[in-house]
C-alpha cells in the first residue's frame, strides 16, 4: 500500500511533449482512473508510474521514497498490460507463479498461492493448460491474477477491459472493484470509457493533450467540470455549451441566445453575480442535456426554442433543439411527446447550469463557496 | 476448348445438376490442360535432378574408373553389386574422415551458437554504436570462404600476425608453426570457420530475438525478472524453433566444408584437417575411384537426409506450436 505523488512530472519524446508538468498526487488505497482521449497522455503518465518510461522532468515518489530513478524491476508494481503479455509458451500455472518464483519463495508457498488465486480468477480448471489455449476473457484474469498474485502495493491497469466482450465487461469490472477491496491497494485504471471511470474510480484524472484537466470524484467530474473539455467530455450526451451575450435590464441579468426576447435565458442570482464579477459580455453557458424540462406554457423562467429533430434511444427520448444562434440537446423520458418542428417553453435547472470563461475555457466560480483542485 | 465453353453455356440454361457437372467438367478440363503445360518443365526437372542421382546410384554399384577406358554407361561391365558400400565401411582412412568433421561439427557449431547468441542478447539489450557494430559483426559473413581461408593461411603462419602480436607480451620471439601441428592446424581451421560463421548464428539468433513481444518481457521485468531470468525464461523459449533452424544450417553447412579447408591447410598436415568432403575430392581426383566415391556420396546423402529430416520435422513442430501461442 502506497500513495503516489507526480510532481511537475513532464515527459517529452524528442519534441513531442506526451506529458506535460503533471501533478497528481494519489493516496493510499485509492482506485484512481486516467481517463482521457487517445493520444492524451493516459498511458505515458502510467508508464512512468511503472518505470516504463523515464520522466524527463519532475519527480514520482511512492509514500515518501523517491522512485523517479528507480528500474521498472524494482518498483513493486503490478502492471496489466492493454494486450494482456500472457506468457504464451508456458501453461496458467507457470504464469501465475512466475511472479513467486523469481521473488524465490518455496515451492509449497508458491503452489498454495497460485491455488488461491486461481480460485479467486475463477482460473483452476485451467491451470494445467498451455495459457496461449484460454478465451481473451480468460487471459484478461490471467492477467490481472500474474500482477495480484505478489501482492504489489500499487497495481497499474492499462485499459483492461477495452479488449473483452460487452456482457463479460460489465462483470469484469465488478471484479475488479473486488479485488481492489480484497487487496486495498492502490490502483491507477487508465480509460477511454468514461462509463468505466465514472462507475470505478474513487477519483478521475482527466486528461486531455498532454495537459491534467481535472481530478477530482466522480460526482465533481459531472458535477463540477473545471472547464469546457471535462464538460464535454463527461457525459452522454454531452453538455451543451452555448455562446450567450450576458444582458442587463435593471435586476434582471438574462443570457441571449439570439437577439430576441423569446431566446433569452433567465438567469437566478448565483449565475447572475457570476456573469457580473467576470465582467465580460459574451461567455459560454453550459447545462447538461438530461437537466432540462418541457414548461407547459410561456414564464418567467422559460426561453423558447424549436424542436429540429427527435431520436428515441431506449427508454431516452433525444430533442434536438435551436433557439436563437445556438443548437442544442436535450433528453428526456420517452412518454414526454416531442415532434420536430414545434416550438416548445424550455425550462432549466439553473442550480446545474454553469458559466465558462470564453477565452480560458474555465468554468466561472464562486470565490467563498466553492473549492477546486483540478 | 471451344467444345468445353460451349457445354459450360448450354448448360448455364438447363438446372443446376447438370450446370454443376459441368462445372467439374470444366475445371478437370483446365487442370488437364495445365498438366501438359507443365510437363515440359516437370521434365525438365526431372531429369536434373534425378539423373545426376540415378547414375551416382548405378556407377556405385560397378567398379568402374575413367581409366577402364570405357564410357560410364558401359560400367555394368564391371558390376560389383554392393563391394563398394561393404568397402566403405571397412575403410579407415574415410572413417577418420568422418571422424573428423563429426568433431569439427561438434566443437565449431556450439561455439559459433553460443558466440552469436551472446552478441545477438547484447544487442537485444540495446549497445552502444549499434549500427557500426552490426556491419563489423556481418562483414566476415560476407567474405567467400576460399578468401577467408586465405587470410587465416596468412594469419596462422609461423612469421605471421598472430604469433607478431602474441611475441608482444613475450619476451622471446613467439613463432610456433600453427598450420603444420596436427592438433594446433585443428584449433586454428575451427577458429577461421568460428569467425567467418558466428555472424550468421547472431543473425538468425537476433532476429528470432527481435520476434519476441516487448511487452512480456516488459510483464516479466516489471515482475522482478532480472536480464538473465528474463532471457532464460521469456526470450531463450521462445525462440526455440529459430535456434533449431539456426543449428541445423550450421551444421548441414559445416558438415560439408571444403573450400577453407582446402585453402588453409589441404587437409594437412597428413590427414589431421581432412573433412568428409576433402577426402571425397581427394579420392576423386587423386585415385579416380569414382564407383566408390560415388557409393561414399549416396551413403552421405542417405544419413545427411535422415539427420535434416529428423531437425527439419522438429523445427516445423515448433514453429507451428509457436503459430499457435501466437
Amino acid at each position: 500500500m502506497s500513495s503516489i505523488t507526480l510532481t511537475n512530472t513532464t515527459k517529452k519524446f524528442g519534441e513531442f511533449t506526451a506529458v506535460r508538468d503533471m501533478n497528481l498526487s494519489i493516496k493510499n488505497g485509492e482506485f484512481v482512473a486516467i481517463l482521457g482521449p487517445s493520444g492524451c497522455g493516459k498511458t505515458t503518465t502510467m508508464n512512468m508510474i511503472a518505470g516504463i518510461e523515464d520522466a524527463s522532468q519532475g519527480t514520482i515518489h511512492f509514500d515518501d521514497r523517491d522512485m523517479t530513478h528507480t528500474s521498472m524491476q524494482k518498483r513493486g508494481v503490478g502492471f496489466v498490460f492493454q494486450n494482456y503479455a500472457i506468457f504464451t509458451h508456458m501453461s496458467v500455472r507457470k504464469n501465475l507463479a512466475f511472479g513467486l518464483e523469481i521473488q524465490g519463495l518455496a515451492k509449497p508457498e508458491v503452489d498454495r498461492r497460485v491455488k488461491e488465486m486461481a480460485e479467486f480468477m475463477a482460473l483452476s480448471h485451467r491451470l494445467d493448460q498451455q495459457s496461449s489455449s484460454l478465451s481473451v476473457n480468460e487471459m484478461q484474469k490471467l492477467a490481472i491474477g500474474r500482477s495480484a498474485i505478489v501482492e504489489p502495493s500499487i497495481f497499474l491497469l492499462d485499459e483492461p477491459l477495452s479488449n473483452l466482450d460487452a456482457a463479460f465487461r460489465e462483470r469484469m469490472r465488478l471484479e475488479l472493484r473486488e479485488l481492489q477491496r480484497k487487496l486495498g491497494q492502490t490502483m491507477i485504471y487508465v480509460t477511454h470509457d468514461q462509463i468505466e471511470a465514472m462507475g470505478l474510480a474513487d477519483r478521475i484524472a482527466v486528461m486531455n493533450h498532454a495537459v491534467l484537466q481535472q481530478f477530482d470524484t466522480p460526482e465533481n467530474i459531472y458535477a463540477k467540470p473545471a472547464n469546457v473539455f471535462v464538460a464535454r467530455f463527461i457525459g452522454a450526451p454531452s453538455m451543451n455549451i452555448l455562446r450567450a451575450h450576458i444582458a442587463r435590464d435593471g435586476r434582471k441579468v438574462s443570457a441571449q441566445l439570439g437577439g430576441l426576447e423569446a431566446d433569452t435565458i433567465p438567469l437566478d442570482n448565483r449565475l447572475a453575480s457570476l456573469a457580473l464579477q467576470s465582467g465580460k459580455q459574451e461567455l459560454l453557458f453550459g447545462f447538461r442535456p438530461e437537466t432540462m424540462r418541457l414548461a407547459d406554457r410561456k414564464s418567467a423562467k422559460t426561453f423558447a426554442a424549436e424542436v429540429s429533430l427527435v431520436e428515441t434511444v431506449g427508454r431516452r427520448r433525444i430533442g434536438h433543439f435551436q433557439s436563437g444562434l445556438s443548437t442544442f440537446v436535450g433528453t428526456f423520458a420517452r412518454r414526454i411527446p416531442l415532434k420536430a418542428g414545434e416550438v416548445v417553453n424550455i425550462e432549466l435547472d439553473l442550480d446545474t447550469c454553469h458559466f465558462f470563461d470564453p477565452d480560458t475555457e474555465l468554468r466561472l466560480i464562486e470565490p467563498e463557496v466553492e473549492t477546486e483542485n483540478g | 476448348m471451344t467444345d468445353v465453353v460451349s457445354n459450360s453455356t448450354q448448360a448455364s440454361a438447363g438446372t443446376v445438376a447438370p450446370a454443376m457437372a459441368a462445372q467439374d467438367k470444366l475445371s478437370s478440363a483446365r487442370l488437364s490442360m495445365a498438366k501438359k503445360m507443365l510437363l515440359p518443365t516437370q521434365l525438365l526437372l526431372v531429369f536434373i535432378v534425378a539423373f545426376p542421382l540415378i547414375m551416382q546410384v548405378y556407377i556405385s554399384l560397378t567398379w568402374w574408373t575413367p581409366l577402364d577406358g570405357t564410357p560410364w554407361y558401359m560400367a555394368y561391365l564391371s558390376w560389383s553389386w554392393f563391394d563398394n558400400y561393404r568397402e566403405l565401411f571397412l575403410d579407415d582412412a574415410l572413417w577418420g574422415a568422418i571422424w573428423r568433421t563429426v568433431l569439427f561439427v561438434l566443437i565449431a557449431v556450439p561455439i559459433q551458437f553460443f558466440f552469436g547468441l551472446f552478441l545477438a542478447s547484447l544487442f537485444y539489450e540495446g549497445i552502444a554504436g549499434k549500427p557500426v557494430l552490426y556491419s563489423l559483426i556481418l562483414m566476415p559473413m560476407m567474405i567467400v570462404p576460399a578468401v577467408a581461408g586465405y587470410i587465416f593461411f596468412l594469419i596462422f603462419q609461423q612469421t605471421g600476425p598472430l604469433n607478431a602480436i602474441i611475441s608482444l607480451f613475450y619476451e622471446d620471439a613467439f613463432s610456433v608453426n600453427w598450420l603444420n601441428d596436427v592438433n594446433r592446424a585443428f584449433i586454428a581451421v575451427i577458429v577461421a570457420d568460428v569467425w567467418q560463421w558466428t555472424p550468421l548464428m547472431f543473425l538468425i539468433l537476433f532476429a528470432g530475438l527481435m520476434s519476441v513481444p516487448e511487452d512480456q518481457m516488459r510483464a516479466a521485468t516489471i515482475l522482478g525478472a532480472n536480464w538473465r531470468q528474463r532471457f532464460f525464461r521469456i526470450a531463450l523459449p521462445r525462440i526455440k524453433a529459430v535456434i533449431v533452424i539456426a543449428l541445423a544450417l550450421r551444421i548441414i553447412e559445416c558438415f560439408k566444408i571444403f573450400d577453407m579447408l582446402f585453402v588453409m591447410t589441404r587437409g594437412g598436415p597428413g590427414v589431421a584437417t581432412e573433412s568428409l568432403s576433402l577426402y571425397l575430392y581427394k579420392q576423386t581426383f587423386q585415385s579416380l575411384e569414382w564407383s566408390y566415391v560415388a557409393a561414399i556420396g549416396i551413403t552421405v546423402l542417405i544419413v545427411l537426409s535422415v539427420i535434416t529430416g529428423v531437425l527439419i520435422a522438429k523445427a516445423g513442430k515448433a514453429a507451428r506450436k509457436q503459430v499457435e501461442e501466437a
